[in-house]
């Protein structure tokens, strides 16, 4: 996946400025930077999400193999399918686990019963959420606690076997424990997916990410292997911001 | 009440809370009490004429004997005729108005019709039925015609409650369904709408106790035959248009009674059973 010279902007404020960024195959890129940066925007137009709000105005191309996301050919519905989101906010609907979970294949049309069986069992399994929740599958994913919501949503998200997932602090609301059950379950997401991680938190991008992306005022500032940037950034804003100056 | 008001503004805090509580409570106390007064009021009359064969018999005599089984069905008929055709019409609108139109002045001018619309009197549209649906459509004093008005009356409140409902459901629904490939139809129906269904229901519970209530309309539209109704396109009289003309004609004031305690009865028991399967509905999507 692919940007190039992106810039997005809501009325007269422009949240993006220009920015080229190629996303390897099966690696987890984070992007990090202070609030304000640009890092969801920049997120919500690789899956076109950013359409639905008022204002919204981009240039630049986003491909995803090769293929112009934007071009009316694509078909959005579609492309939400190939490209996943988790937000910040464990959002569940109000049914139960496994309608969660199989909520999109149902959009796609008919599969059969045993189909959504085995997938609700495959997500759950690669989300690190099964095993607390096998016995319970039809009970309201309400009840679930924060944590285990999260890895719900992931567990939605990969029921449509995508090949890019996109991440927007997803642990933002979640306390440290479910931090760690989250990012361990990222981590092992690569060996199937793309991951894009945007966070808050520079330690996290340290854990996770296999290349670190630093955006600031809209800008991307410098991309680099975790190591790279957490031991010798090429940029002094880059230094500044990790070892906590500001931001 | 005037001057517990001026101490509330004016006194120590402490004195502050307490009037404060006793004003409000006292408040609550008389709402409540006129309230339960006459639903006991009505009760304690009606109650003693009400009997199985009350209840199952034909009305004679133009009621001054007989039962009330053919006012019965006949509000029955009406009132879920005109639930069948209000629901599904200001459920859409409430849709198209929410979902499918950005907040402009189109929409602010089409929600100002509908609260208009809400505050016209009952006979008005009975008047408007009278000469629609019975004069101009030819549909006669039937049930048909009568449903069809209360219908309309029905749809300001269920637009209204509908859009309510629907306002209220978190964004993060839609956009969570539209990450998941969802389409805007598709988000509608399963992530908006079963959310929001509660709360129409509401809406649509309120307007049925309006409509089993209504009086003036019915009369215009749907007639006071007091034979048991053969089809939708012949006439009935709904339980409040015979309590009306019982009173009204002074032909037996115990029967009157009667028919109202069980006009009062029925909307209650709507109520709770409304509720009752409400209440199911969303213990099984929620905690």
């Amino acid at each position: 996946m692919e940007t190039r010279q992106l810039q997005v902007r809501f009325g007269s404020v422009d949240m993006v400025k220009g920015i080229s960024l190629s996303i390897v195959t099966h690696e987890v890129l984070a992007i990090i930077g202070p609030s304000n940066s640009g890092k969801t925007s920049f997120l919500r137009s690789l899956n076109r999400m950013n359409e639905k709000i008022p204002g919204f105005a981009m240039t630049g191309k986003v491909f995803l193999d090769g293929e112009d996301i934007y071009s009316p050919r694509v078909e959005v519905e579609q492309l939400r399918r190939r490209v996943g989101m988790v937000f910040a906010m464990p959002v569940v609907l109000p049914m139960s686990i496994y309608e969660n979970v199989v909520y999109g294949l149902r959009l796609k049309g008919r599969i059969s019963k045993q189909d959504l069986v085995d997938t609700v069992e495959r997500v759950l399994s690669d989300a690190y959420l099964w095993e607390e929740v096998k016995d319970r599958l039809h009970h309201p994913a309400l009840t679930l606690s924060g944590g285990q919501q999260q890895r719900l949503c992931i567990a939605r998200t990969l029921a449509l076997s995508p090949e890019v997932i996109l991440f927007d602090e997803p642990c933002a609301s979640l306390d440290p424990v479910a931090t760690a059950k989250v990012e361990e379950a990222i981590i092992r997401l690569k060996e199937k997916y793309t991951v894009v991680l945007v966070t808050n938190n520079t330690r996290q991008a340290a854990r996770v990410g296999d290349r670190i992306s630093f955006f600031l005022m809209g800008k991307l500032i410098e991309t680099g292997s975790s190591t790279t940037i957490f031991t010798a950034p090429s940029h002094p804003q880059t230094e500044a911001y990790i070892t906590g100056k500001f931001g | 009440m005037l001057l517990l008001g001026v101490i509330v503004m004016k006194g120590s805090r402490e004195w502050q809370e307490r009037i404060a509580v006793l004003l409000l409570g006292s408040t609550c106390c008389i709402a409540l009490g006129v309230m339960f007064f006459i639903l006991f009021f009505i009760l304690f009359k009606g109650i003693p004429s009400l009997s199985f064969a009350f209840l199952t018999g034909a009305i004679e005599d133009m009621g001054r004997s007989g039962g009330i089984f053919p006012s019965i069905a006949g509000t029955a008929f009406i009132t879920v005729l005109a639930i069948l055709f209000a629901t599904p019409l200001g459920v859409g609108s409430a849709i198209y108005l929410t979902e499918y139109t950005r907040t402009g002045p189109m929409a602010r001018a089409i929600r100002f019709g509908v609260e208009c619309l809400a505050g016209v009197p009952s006979i008005l549209f009975g008047l408007f039925g009278f000469v629609f649906f019975v004069l101009f459509l030819k549909l006669k004093w039937s049930i048909l015609s009568g449903s069809l008005t209360l219908a309309l009356m029905m749809l300001p409140t269920i637009i209204r409650t509908s859009e309510e409902a629907i306002r209220t459901v978190p964004v993060s629904y839609r956009d969570v369904s539209a990450s998941l490939g969802a389409g805007k139809w598709q988000t509608v129906v399963r992530a908006v709408l079963p959310s929001a269904l509660p709360g129409i229901m509401t809406g649509v519970i309120l307007s049925v106790g309006r409509c089993v209530g209504e009086t003036a309309a019915v009369i215009f539209t749907a007639g006071s035959s007091i034979l048991f109704p053969k089809s939708i396109f012949t006439s009935t009289r709904t339980l409040s248009v015979h309590f009306y003309l019982l009173a009204r004609e002074g032909l037996s004031i115990e029967n009157a009674y009667g028919t109202a305690a069980v006009l009062i009865i029925a909307i209650l028991l709507i109520n709770l059973a409304a509720y009752g399967l409400l209440y199911r509905f969303v213990s099984r999507r929620r905690l």
